[in-house]
């Protein structure tokens, strides 16, 4: 009896110190998205008063308001979810199929492709960015949205991640459409995508991510503004407004909004996600 | 009847198909692998040998290959004060960085893993930061690390009776406050850790217990052995990340104070589009490129055989 209710008090003393920790890192992930949205909400004098408060005394969307009025925001909203929308699609189709082809496929020189592919993840950005640059000048394509689309949709990473999804796929099925005289286009559209969904929603979706996200690219082509990106809207407000903070997180905390809500709703899906391709390496 | 029927017409098509089933899978297989393919030789292969080339040469904004230079593009960067500085900061920043994701990320992969009320929350919470863009990241931080007494993080330090801090406008606080908000996406490798603690067998621990092992026993006797290949995988992803650290430089500091943060990557930028030097900054991406493979092969050379996967 005694030792039973010690036995209780330590697991609850130890639940008790594994929620401190874990809530005090939640200071650290969590706290300057929470910084972020109240102080949007907060007035000039709200801001930089001594000693700050997490909470504004009283809520207003000035800051919204002056930030909306400084930048015409939504063409750009409109570009970041064409470009978005294209690349992706774009992106997973191409890997999708280069997926299909190295998993499933024999043709000559396959191997020595894959082994390009990979290879190719070893060169850094850095690397290519200028020679892709003066190769995009050269064909008369800076100021496009050419570029920005074009060099994000064949990714090798992406590629190798739905080889191994697709390589899972037993072989039955495509003897027996091979059977049915099924082509390989159809096999595609029948076989592959509806078998390996799961991975290619997850890998939609981190794409959605990364292109959403991205900066360089749209910064060196898009050179015009009514082709900029909500990214390259947020940053050049950041020019604009140096060190007015209200209307900077008004502004940051909308951009963020889009990536936030796919993030929440596919959360379980992306961690485990994650979790596969970590114990791949 | 009908099958009669589309049995013969099998027998009939039978060498001619067999022979096109073949070639077939062929032209689709390379059909399907080219557009990846293609794009990787284009703007990946191709752009390497590009850029060798223009290391060669000095050009203008108009001809990237005005005259030819030889080594010395390379010959510059080496001895140039500016670019050894970026070189070193790159380096600095990895030595903060990449022991400290690794740690980060263990112990909140180690936290999360407890199958305990609330686990979920503080998963999904730690994660988020990862999917904000950078811009936007960037933004945050320069708010919560303002230099004044009303940012964030100086209130606090001030409330446990500690000095306020300058954070990104001091030389040498600068470095270390743009390693905080790389930390802050340290989220990715909680996951993969959390992966790899998982995968560990529970009787290993509780066959420890029997034996008396306390917790701190256990987590340097079997957690961290156990772990050991995924620490080598995370350090190695995460050097190669932290060796290109730009977009935060570009957009936060410049490169300051007193050129406190410059980066090999950020010089790469900065000479190409900013001073249209294309040579010494193909001269410094193809070092910085070497480096990069160096670090990498070093890795793998010391990884011990049977934590190849």
């Amino acid at each position: 009896m005694y030792q039973n209710r010690v036995y209780v008090l330590k697991r609850r003393l130890d639940y008790l110190v594994w929620l401190l920790l874990c809530v005090m890192f939640l200071f650290f992930f969590v706290g300057p998205f929470v910084w972020m949205v109240t102080t949007s909400f907060k007035t000039p004098a709200d801001i930089i008063r001594f000693p700050p408060r997490l909470f504004p005394e009283l809520w207003v969307v000035d800051n919204y308001v002056t930030m909306w009025e400084e930048l015409n925001w939504l063409p750009m909203f409109a570009n970041s979810f064409w470009i978005t929308g294209v690349s992706v699609f774009l992106l997973v189709m191409v890997s999708a199929l280069g997926g299909f082809s190295f998993a499933k496929m024999r043709w000559p020189l396959r191997t020595f492709c894959f082994l390009l592919i990979i290879a190719g993840l070893i060169v850094p950005t850095e690397v290519d960015m200028v020679p892709r640059f003066l190769m995009m000048t050269s064909w008369g394509l800076t100021g496009t949205y050419i570029p920005v689309i074009l060099l994000i949709i064949g990714q090798g990473f992406q590629t190798f991640m739905i080889r191994q999804f697709i390589g899972t796929i037993p072989d039955d099925y495509f003897d027996a459409a091979k059977v049915d005289g099924m082509g390989y286009v159809w096999m595609f559209v029948k076989i592959v995508l509806p078998l390996s969904k799961a991975g290619v929603i997850t890998m939609a979706i981190f794409s959605t991510f990364m292109v959403w996200n991205q900066y360089v690219y749209p910064l060196i082509y898009l050179t015009k503004p009514h082709q900029f990106t909500l990214q390259l809207g947020l940053g050049l407000l950041q020019q604009r407004l140096v060190g007015q903070f209200g209307p900077l997180m008004a502004a940051a905390t909308m951009v963020s909004i889009p990536t936030l809500i796919i993030y929440l709703m596919f959360q379980q899906r992306l961690t485990s996600g994650i979790a596969m391709t970590g114990v791949k390496g | 009847m009908r099958s009669g029927a589309s049995q013969t017409a099998l027998a009939a098509e039978q060498p001619r198909s067999g022979l096109t089933a073949r070639r077939q899978e062929m032209i689709f297989g390379i059909l399907f692998a080219a557009p990846v393919v293609l794009h990787l030789v284009i703007f990946k292969y191709y752009p390497v040998l590009y850029s060798i080339a223009l290391s060669l040469y000095r050009g203008s904004l108009l001809d990237p290959f005005q005259k030819f230079f030889g080594l010395g593009n390379y010959l510059f960067v080496l001895r140039n004060e500016y670019a050894i500085r970026g070189f070193l900061n790159t380096f600095l920043y990895g030595a903060m960085y990449v022991p400290g994701t690794v740690v980060l990320g263990i112990i909140l992969g180690l936290l999360v893993s407890k199958e305990r009320v609330g686990k979920s929350i503080f998963r999904v919470a730690y994660y988020t930061p990862v999917v904000v863009s950078i811009v936007a990241a960037v933004q945050v931080w320069s708010w919560v690390l303002s230099p004044n007494n009303y940012g964030l993080a100086n209130t606090v330090l001030t409330a446990v009776g500690l000095p306020a801090l300058e954070w990104f406008y001091h030389p040498t606080t600068a470095m270390a406050s743009v390693a905080v908000l790389g930390f802050w996406s340290v989220g990715l490798n909680m996951l993969i850790f959390l992966a790899a603690i998982k995968n560990i067998p529970a009787q290993l621990y509780e066959s420890a217990t029997v034996d008396g092992a306390g917790p701190w026993r256990m987590f340097w006797r079997i957690t961290i052995p156990l772990l050991m290949p995924t620490i080598y995988f995370v350090t190695i992803t995460s050097t190669i990340l932290s060796l290109r650290l730009f977009e935060p430089i570009l957009l936060l500091t410049g490169g300051g104070p007193l050129n406190s943060t410059t980066t090999v990557s950020f010089q790469i930028y900065e000479q190409a589009f900013q001073f249209a030097r294309w040579g010494r900054a193909s001269a410094q991406a193809a070092i910085f490129f070497v480096i990069v493979l160096g670090i990498t092969v070093v890795q793998f050379k010391v990884l011990p055989e049977s934590y190849e996967k």
